[in-house]
């Protein structure tokens, strides 16, 4: 099983290329300030370095944010173009179960959280499991950032993310640490799959507020 | 040569394949899915069209290649937009036609989206090819270039302040008129007593000579102010007919403008034909207003149907073949710019 793994949650962008659960390769590029797109290229590099073409590729997997909206779907967009000229399956995992499953380390729980500006992060709770296995709770939580630490212990786990340094960022890498959650969730469809971005768009909070129901009913 | 060429550079996710080589090419397909959201909020919200052309961009290239009858490994080349345009909007398309050409073994071509629109004409009538002077009139832009030849373009004017398009977008909300505005103003003007609102025609004397700054330039803020000023002048009194009145005026003034720059791009360069593109070259009056002025020149006038003067891939993808014919080709780097030079520009 040969997995080409790619995220861009946050202004990191990673790819991975994992053959039967084990990275064989990765790699990080900026995804702000460059004239050039680099992401696309580390893609290209990787799998030339690894000797594959998309074609031998068994799957894809694109991490789902929350995080920046435009690094996000640069990503986002990358991946369906992959998936879509080879005929591969495209799956989604949360970016914030990789910011623990990226990071080898031992089991526990870990509360992840995501700056999402205007004093608020994103929050998931994460398990790693004695055998190395991460899962994620499904649902993602805004919360103020005075509530982190507190939301932290009532959960009995360790507050973690790219506020606490480098290494808790998300990185592709750890999609091989939560290959069975990504079975289980299955493919996503090319035709409707998005990130989960987290917040709607600033015009669209603003319109639903002033009409006081949401825009798709309009 | 088959090309696929993808378009999200503003609210229109599109994407066609275009057939041929050199001057004879067919267009096999064309998908433009317009975003309606937009007209909720009153122009275009730049997330929420990034957002709508990633859930769109594979069930529109789909049904491009299904409508041209071909697969994927049939496409010779991928063209898309890159610049200029919304940089979210376009990052979509950039990134997936860098991954889908990677994927399927093919040659990438990032293409500006003004020079599409150069082409875009040409796809529906053999004789709109160079030479010629092209005005484009968009939302987003007001070009005048002289296309000496497919590559070749002499910037003569463009506007220094709001877009043609822009103008009538504008101008249309102070009518009370729902979003996109120009078509609802054109069909408002058609009603409109002439004489009653004359605005000054912007940035066009009859003094001015060729080498003048201002002799091609375009501006359309101050008619904008005129409208708005006519529309707070005219206070209660400002019924159908008033408005009618100044949508009127509003346009017999931009329509006179740009046909006289024109005119004057056409006897300086001594061309014969003028080539449209742009949304605005939708409006009829604007057409008929261009084609009186010049027969008088002994130029003919050729616009393109609205499919093509809108956004659309059909362009990007003619364009893209003018340049993989020329050996031109993109790396896995393209990257998406909100603004850039028309290539192939040269020196006054």
């Amino acid at each position: 099983m040969i997995t080409l793994a790619l995220d861009a949650s946050t202004y990191r962008g990673s790819v991975a290329i994992i053959r039967d659960g084990i990275v064989s390769r990765e790699a990080e590029v900026a995804m702000k300030g460059v004239e050039v797109e680099q992401l696309m290229p580390a893609v290209e590099q990787s799998l030339l370095a690894e000797g594959l073409s998309v074609g031998d590729l068994d799957r894809l997997v694109c991490g789902e944010g929350p995080g920046s909206f435009t690094s996000l779907r640069i990503a986002g967009s990358i991946a369906k173009g992959l998936a879509f000229g080879a005929g591969t399956p495209l799956f989604a995992v949360s970016s914030l179960a990789l910011v623990v499953a990226g990071r080898p380390g031992s089991s526990g729980r870990f509360l992840v959280a995501l700056d999402a500006m205007r004093g608020e992060s994103y929050v998931a709770l994460v398990s790693v499991a004695a055998d190395g296995e991460v899962t994620v709770r499904p649902g993602l939580r805004l919360l103020a950032g005075a509530e982190l630490q507190a939301a932290a212990e009532a959960e009995e786990a360790t507050l973690v993310g790219p506020a606490h340094g480098e290494l808790w960022s998300a990185h592709a890498r750890g999609v091989a640490r939560l290959e069975r959650s990504i079975e289980r969730s299955g493919p996503v469809s090319l035709a409707s799959w998005e990130p989960h971005y987290g917040r709607l768009s600033e015009a669209q909070v603003k319109w639903e507020s002033a009409h006081g129901r949401p825009l798709a009913e309009a | 040569m088959r090309v696929l060429g993808i378009e999200t550079s503003c609210d229109e996710t599109s994407a066609s394949v275009v057939e041929g080589s050199g001057e004879t090419t067919a267009l096999r397909s064309l998908v433009i899915l317009s975003q309606d959201v937009h007209t909720i909020f009153g122009g275009v919200v730049p997330e929420i069209a990034s957002r709508a052309h990633l859930t769109a961009i594979v069930p529109v290239t789909e049904r491009a290649l299904r409508d041209a009858g071909l697969a994927l490994a049939e496409i010779d080349a991928i063209a898309v937009t890159n610049a200029p345009g919304l940089v979210g909007a376009l990052l979509v398309g950039v990134s997936f036609a860098k991954s889908l050409a990677y994927s399927a073994g093919k040659p990438l071509i990032g293409v500006h989206h003004m020079e599409g629109h150069l082409f875009a004409t040409a796809l529906e009538q053999e004789d709109a090819v160079p030479p010629y002077v092209a005005l484009l009139v968009s939302g987003g832009h007001t070009l005048l270039l002289d296309v000496e030849a497919w590559g070749r373009y002499r910037l003569l004017g463009s506007t220094r302040d709001d877009a043609a398009g822009e103008a009538f977008d504008k101008s249309a909300k102070l009518l009370g008129l729902p979003y996109p505005g120009g078509p609802h103003l054109e069909q408002l003007a058609a009603t409109g007593d002439p004489k009653r609102f004359r605005f000054t025609r912007p940035m066009l004397r009859r003094d001015q000579q060729p080498g003048d700054a201002d002799y091609y330039d375009l501006s359309f803020s101050g008619l904008k102010t005129a409208v708005l000023n006519a529309v707070r002048a005219t206070g209660d009194a400002l019924d159908d007919e008033a408005r009618a009145a100044i949508a009127r005026g509003f346009q017999d003034s931009l329509i006179e403008t740009l046909v006289e720059k024109t005119a004057r791009a056409v006897r300086a360069r001594g061309r014969t034909r003028v080539v449209l593109g742009g949304g605005v070259s939708g409006n009829r009056t604007l057409v008929d207003a261009m084609r009186t002025r010049m027969a008088a020149l002994g130029a003919t006038v050729h616009a393109p149907s609205s499919r093509l003067a809108t956004d659309n891939a059909a362009m990007i993808a003619r364009a893209g073949l003018f340049r993989l014919e020329r050996g031109e080709r993109s790396t896995a780097g393209l990257n998406a710019f909100a603004t850039q030079p028309i290539p192939g520009l040269v020196a006054e």
